[in-house]
């Protein structure tokens, strides 16, 4: 990462001081100032750049490959004029990236990454001038190579492909972060507060020569109990029972007697 | 080291098994008290002491697989899911002291012994990390929230410990019904492991020839009978058989034979079970369990939801998103596993406030313990196997 030293407008050359040096692979995102760099995707084996080259039919319908006449088109952003030292020049017509045919029919690029590609190649011999005359116009891609205007003895034929390693970068800038940490923050503390700080008292008051005992729980009602058993095997306090342990106990019973006179009353029926 | 950490985990599940044993010992052993009224019955603490040899043997298959394997062994069905059933032991081995009710030892060592069992079911090969998971966040992430399942899932031990308690199984009721739908999904899970255990041994594979969901011919393997077979499947192998209907292309054949396969071992289970003592299931159970303060067993299930609810919180949300931002460029992308994830944790914190100022307590209480740990069940099986998202490492 770069940082320009000197004022200028904004993509004039200026001095660069190198700020800092960071490789950004997957969980290992560049961030500064608020901004960060993430590295979201790759593909190996990208087409990058075609190599071409022009043969000519002679008289007997026999391919000659013309030497001279070889050039390089960059995918990601191809010149489009080619012009060579025996006179040839080569017009790019057209450029599909991403090559389909539409609703419409018409043939038309979905994107600029190079999928599937395919140039509409002019192609001037000599004797021809640009301006006034019609060259050869071909159609060229991934085992594609029509001509076009049909007429013609030159052809353009794809001698090299290169490939690329990409890989994808997004750029993130989120102001909401630091509010979200500290959403996060407040409510743990609130959260393991609230869940394992427990809080217990045992109150003994005397009023009358009687003893009354009382007690608060949040939530530990388990060792609440325990305290006040611990309490009663060190004071000669009555054994305390737990109001819903004899609930519980009281309609367990209840329910098995009203269980046994109904098998009495099927019993009795039946006699 | 990987042998090891192999060996390591059987004798850590033989251990569980001894656990278990000796809870139940515990329960269904005579009662003898000395003098003093102490029990001296020790079969409770052995079955304790079990457990805790049990986790230190875990981590130590924990510890040699790491250190095998070169990261964290969370990282598939495999590693997670055995990393759940330790996590659930070691919530347990902290519980226990503070009730020190065997009753809850003799519900939680089977469940784990079962989760062990069935993560162990899936591949268990050392597989090279993607690049999304090499980093620290990966056991920080995933073993927070690992023990935080862990221990809602003792919630879940001693909400079906109460219900089998409390419930009427003389009468028919939509409750009988629903703690036997339990038992018989917790049998189905013994029926899968023990079939697919049994047809492993037997090395048994039938191969077919099919069309699938792409329209191009196939081979599948299957490793059980196949009873349901793929589209326009033919059988090549010398094993195997004509199944008996074939499945269309766009589901997968030979897990819908699986889940076949286990219905129909834990039907035979259940319905063997059922019609041998011509009673409920989890009604055999009841006569064991008399003795159990149903207070304490509802207390103990509150407080594992309360313990375990921060953790997951930190593990599965905050964790989960500190990590999502750094990696995948966004604390929150709606993928099925954070969506699940949130609606694990909004549960629970309707379980706690519905407990808490509602006062839905005991029998309610426990139904929602169990939904709960469906709903854990469901993210880790369901929407790893089946959803395809950012979490399907499997």
């Amino acid at each position: 990462m770069y940082k320009r030293t000197s004022a200028g407008s904004i993509g004039s050359e200026t001095e660069l001081e190198e700020v800092r040096d960071h490789a950004i692979r997957v969980n290992e995102p560049l961030t500064f100032e608020g901004i960060s760099l993430y590295q979201v995707d790759y593909r190996l084996n990208e087409l990058a750049t075609f190599t071409f080259g022009v043969e000519v039919e002679d008289e007997d319908g026999e391919a000659e490959a013309l030497e001279d006449v070889v050039f390089e088109v960059d995918l990601n952003d191809p010149e489009m004029f080619y012009e060579f030292d025996n006179g040839y020049q080569i017009e790019i017509i057209e450029y599909f990236p991403n090559f389909y045919i539409d609703d419409d029919g018409e043939p038309t690029t979905m994107n600029r990454i190079p999928d599937n590609p395919r140039i509409i190649f002019e192609l001037f011999p000599p004797d021809a001038d640009p301006a006034v005359d019609t060259g050869e116009i071909s159609l060229i891609g991934v085992q594609v190579n029509e001509a076009l205007n049909g007429e013609g003895d030159h052809t353009i034929r794809m001698l090299g492909v290169e490939m690329l390693d990409l890989t994808g970068l997004t750029i993130r800038r989120d102001h909401t972060l630091p509010i979200i940490m500290a959403g996060g923050v407040i409510f743990m503390i609130g959260l393991v507060q609230g869940s394992y700080w427990f809080h217990r008292r045992i109150w003994i008051q005397q009023k009358d020569g009687e003893f009354f005992v009382a007690g608060h729980t949040n939530k530990n009602w388990h060792t609440l109990k325990k305290d006040i058993d611990y309490l009663g095997g060190k004071v000669a306090l009555p054994e305390v029972v737990d109001q819903a342990d004899k609930e519980q106990e009281e309609k367990e019973l209840k329910e098995k007697e009203a269980r046994k006179q109904e098998e009495q009353l099927n019993e009795g029926g039946r006699k | 080291m990987f042998e090891l950490s192999s060996t390591l985990l059987y004798i850590a599940f033989g251990l569980y098994l001894a656990s278990t044993i000796f809870f139940t010992v515990s329960i269904t052993g005579k009662k003898f008290k000395n003098k003093a009224g102490e029990e001296q019955n020790k079969a409770g603490l052995l079955g304790y002491l079990s457990a805790i040899v049990a986790l230190i043997a875990a981590i130590a298959y924990f510890i040699t697989r790491w250190m095998a394997t070169g990261h964290a062994p969370v990282s598939n069905m495999y590693e997670y899911t055995i990393a759940l059933g330790i996590a659930m032991s070691l919530a347990f081995v902290i519980m226990y002291p503070m009730y020190k009710n065997n009753y809850l030892g003799l519900f939680t060592m089977p469940v784990v012994m079962l989760i062990i069992a069935y993560g162990s079911m899936f591949p268990g090969e050392a597989q090279p990390l993607i690049p999304a998971l090499q980093t620290n966040w990966l056991f920080i992430h995933v073993i927070t929230t690992a023990i935080g399942q862990g221990i809602l899932a003792i919630g879940f031990a001693a909400g079906v410990l109460y219900l089998v308690r409390m419930i009427d199984f003389t009468k028919a009721s939509k409750k009988v019904k629903g703690i036997e739908f339990i038992m018989f999904t917790l049998l189905a899970t013994v029926a899968y492991i023990a079939i697919g255990m049994g047809f492993n041994a037997a090395g048994y594979t039938a191969t077919f020839d099919y069309v699938n969901e792409f329209g191009e011919e196939a081979a599948i393997d299957y490793y059980l009978p196949p009873l349901v077979g793929p589209n326009e499947g033919e059988l090549v192998s010398e094993q195997g058989f004509n199944p008996i209907i074939n499945m269309p292309e766009f589901v997968r054949s030979d897990d819908v034979n699986t889940v076949v396969w286990s219905i129909i071992g834990g039907l035979f289970l259940y319905g063997g079970l059922r019609f041998g003592f011509r009673k409920p299931v989890a009604g055999l159970l009841q006569p064991l369990v008399r003795n159990v303060n149903p207070q304490t067993v509802d207390e103990i299930s509150y407080r594992a939801i309360a313990i375990g609810f921060p953790v997951f919180t930190l593990g599965g949300l905050i964790f989960a998103m500190i990590w999502a931002q750094i990696a995948w460029t966004r604390f929150w992308g709606w993928d099925p596993k954070e969506v699940w994830a949130l609606i694990t944790f909004l549960f629970y914190a309707v379980y706690l406030h519905l407990r808490l100022s509602r006062g839905w307590q005991g029998e309610k209480s426990a139904w929602l313990c169990v939904i709960g740990f469906a709903l854990i069940m469901f993210n880790l099986i369901f929407v790893n196997l089946i959803i395809a998202g950012l979490h399907s490492y499997a």
